[in-house]
């Protein structure tokens, strides 16, 4: 596999990488520097510059303390979540060969955020701050493999099975919420719609470091397992005969589809279709090999949900517009899009 | 395995001595319904077997079976060793299997699609990976499509593609079903060709096809299939017997010989309908 690869798919991989980056540095000073008390880019470079010892001049003690208090654990969690969902999509897609797999819109991150919502009723908050990403997790992986085995037969993935347990499971998944918010008090209510909409409003540094090493280890077990997944696009008994263990690659991937759904779902709620329409875009411009769709769409997943994050938060100011409403809005007609696609290319399905 | 340094001259991984694949009443089932066998099957090296039979004799049956998908009743080596036995990256080092319709999931290029058969031999091989690929894509002329997206090109182009994955994958067993189906005349002939090229090097191959003339130009050996059984078997010594093989085929077929043909030719009776209506000319 090494060696056969073309340059010109080369460079634009790498060319993609650069501008993702650049993009992403440039996107999280500016929507640091953005809001309600305005903050100029220089001035938010030179506080990261002074807390890593780099600057030494006096800084504005109220920037600093906007910057570290509030701007940038919302943007360090945007990163986080973005790269997670990005990744997430491309994973599950691969794993089951079919590019309309979203956890979203299959109900993977409404399982989580079942998790979450049961974790926050029940009162098992209280054990530790680890156990709502871990009631999120279980929320995620029961969900998944739901589908998995739901909508699998004959070792493919039909388009309308996949949607359609996605439909049944969040239909599930909606009733126990309303349920929830049926038996809930108001503040448990408030809290309840922050898992259904999606939303960044809760970030904090301990929410950051609860979901980065998910997220960092989630991402590169996904990368790790790349070669496989583009072995299993020939079909799983075709993988097999190149040597590949379909059972032992699907368990690792549905597991790692779950670690970074719920990681993302865990602090931020039921944000859609990101996971969806990142690796669609990722595989125009750098084609389908998944070690490099997994990782740019992390990259490219980051950069999406710090900008929509900062688009939320401004474009209605002071109030502020959930995060999941927006993805949903801008998502949601291009996953008809790909249905519409996928149709007319089988030929309509009956 | 002993072996699986591979000779940078040879375009086969050459294995211990002995038949490449040894099957002694192996059989299949699904439930209560017995799919093929028991039947008794050797793969020799150097040899290039055709597997005809009606829709539905069990062929691929008995190709999935042949390479060791999943334990079956009954023996079966390959290689020389009990195929349970065999890790799957050994297996997929021993043989390449080629299904009856290839599909692929993503928009994967021509190029991309070759390399994944060098992938059991990632890290081990001392052949250099990109030639062997570009061989492979000479062999079926797929090399002008290198960077074409695989599901853009047309059912003939695509089933070149998918054999030069086969190729490319560079095992001493090769199994295929109906890889020359979609084909045309020239590349059906070019990829018989290049398979006994590949059996003149060690290689064994099991080839699935409909195509009588196919099967009567290139096999060494022809079986048969009827109702999961090996019905008849035919090699270029002992022809097929034309009326068993109009029987199991429920068709009468004729053999037509001639000086002028290198091999007896079988063909279907085929009653001109054509003409009825217009003049004879």
């Amino acid at each position: 596999m090494r060696a056969a690869r073309s340059p010109k798919i080369y460079g634009r991989t790498a060319a993609l990488t650069t501008l993702l980056l650049a993009a992403l540095l440039v996107s999280i000073v500016v929507a640091a520097g953005t809001g309600a008390f305005a903050i100029s880019p220089g001035d938010v470079i030179g506080s990261i510059a002074r807390r890593f010892g780099v600057s030494t001049d006096a800084g504005r003690g109220m920037a600093d303390e906007v910057l570290w208090r509030i701007r940038f654990p919302r943007v360090a969690l945007s990163v986080v979540v973005g790269a997670s969902l990005g990744c997430a999509g491309a994973a599950m897609q691969g794993t089951f060969s079919n590019p309309l797999a979203e956890p979203g819109i299959v109900g993977v991150s409404a399982g989580a955020s079942l998790g979450a919502i049961i974790a926050i009723l029940t009162g098992l908050t209280a054990i530790g701050m680890w156990a709502l990403p871990s009631a999120a997790f279980i929320g995620g992986l029961v969900t998944v493999v739901a589908v998995y085995f739901g909508a699998r037969h004959d070792g493919r993935t039909e388009v309308v099975t996949l949607v359609l347990t996605g439909v049944a499971l969040n239909a599930v998944v909606g009733a126990v919420i309303g349920l929830a918010v049926f038996m809930s008090d108001d503040a448990e209510l408030r809290s309840i719609t922050f898992w259904t909409m999606g939303s960044m409003a809760q970030a904090s540094w301990p929410k950051v470091a609860a979901i980065t090493p998910l997220a960092i280890i989630g991402v590169i077990a996904a990368i790790a397992l790349g070669n496989q997944l583009d072995l299993l696009s020939l079909g799983e008994r075709e993988a097999r005969h190149l040597g590949v263990n379909v059972e032992r690659l699907r368990i690792a991937m549905l597991g790692v589809v779950a670690v970074l759904s719920a990681a993302a779902a865990a602090v931020s709620g039921t944000i859609l279709f990101v996971g969806l329409v990142i690796p669609h875009l990722v595989r125009m411009i750098a084609g389908p090999r998944h070690r490099v769709l997994l990782g740019l769409s992390a990259l490219a997943g980051a950069l999406v949900i710090v900008l929509a994050d900062l688009v939320a938060r401004t474009i209605a100011a002071p109030s502020e517009l959930p995060l999941g409403v927006l993805t949903s809005l801008v998502g949601a007609p291009f996953f008809l899009w790909q249905l519409h696609r996928t149709r007319a290319a089988q030929g309509g399905w009956a | 395995m002993t072996s699986t340094r591979q000779d940078p001259d040879s375009s086969v991984a050459p294995v211990a001595e002995g038949p490449l694949i040894v099957a002694a009443g192996v059989e299949t089932r699904v439930g209560s319904k017995q799919l093929i066998g028991p039947l008794d099957f050797t793969l020799n090296a150097g040899e290039l077997v055709v597997l005809l039979g009606p829709n539905g004799a069990g062929k691929s049956t008995l190709l999935t079976a042949l390479a060791g998908d999943h334990r079956t009743a009954g023996d079966l080596e390959i290689c020389g060793h009990p195929s349970h036995r065999s890790t799957l990256m050994q297996l997929a080092r021993q043989r390449a299997v080629l299904p009856q319709n290839p599909t692929i999931s993503f928009p994967f290029r021509v190029h991309e699609v070759v390399a994944m058969g060098r992938t059991p031999w990632d890290k081990t091989s001392d052949l250099d990976d990109a030639e062997v690929i570009e061989s492979a894509m000479e062999a079926t002329e797929v090399v002008h499509l290198r960077d074409r997206v695989v599901s853009s090109l047309s059912g003939g182009e695509q089933a070149r593609v998918a054999v030069a994955r086969i190729f490319a994958q560079r095992t001493p067993i090769i199994l295929m079903d109906e890889p020359t189906a979609a084909m045309d005349l020239r590349h059906q002939e070019r990829t018989f060709d290049h398979l006994r090229e590949l059996c003149d090097d060690g290689a064994g191959v099991v080839v699935v096809v409909h195509d009588l003339g196919i099967a009567g130009a290139h096999a060494d050996r022809i079986l048969v299939m009827d109702q999961g059984l090996i019905a008849i078997a035919g090699t270029p010594e002992n022809p097929l017997d034309t009326a068993v093989l109009s029987e199991v085929y429920r068709h009468r077929i004729d053999v037509i010989e001639s000086p002028d043909l290198a091999y007896p030719l079988l063909v279907p009776f085929r009653r001109v309908r054509r003409g009825s209506q217009q003049e004879a000319p």
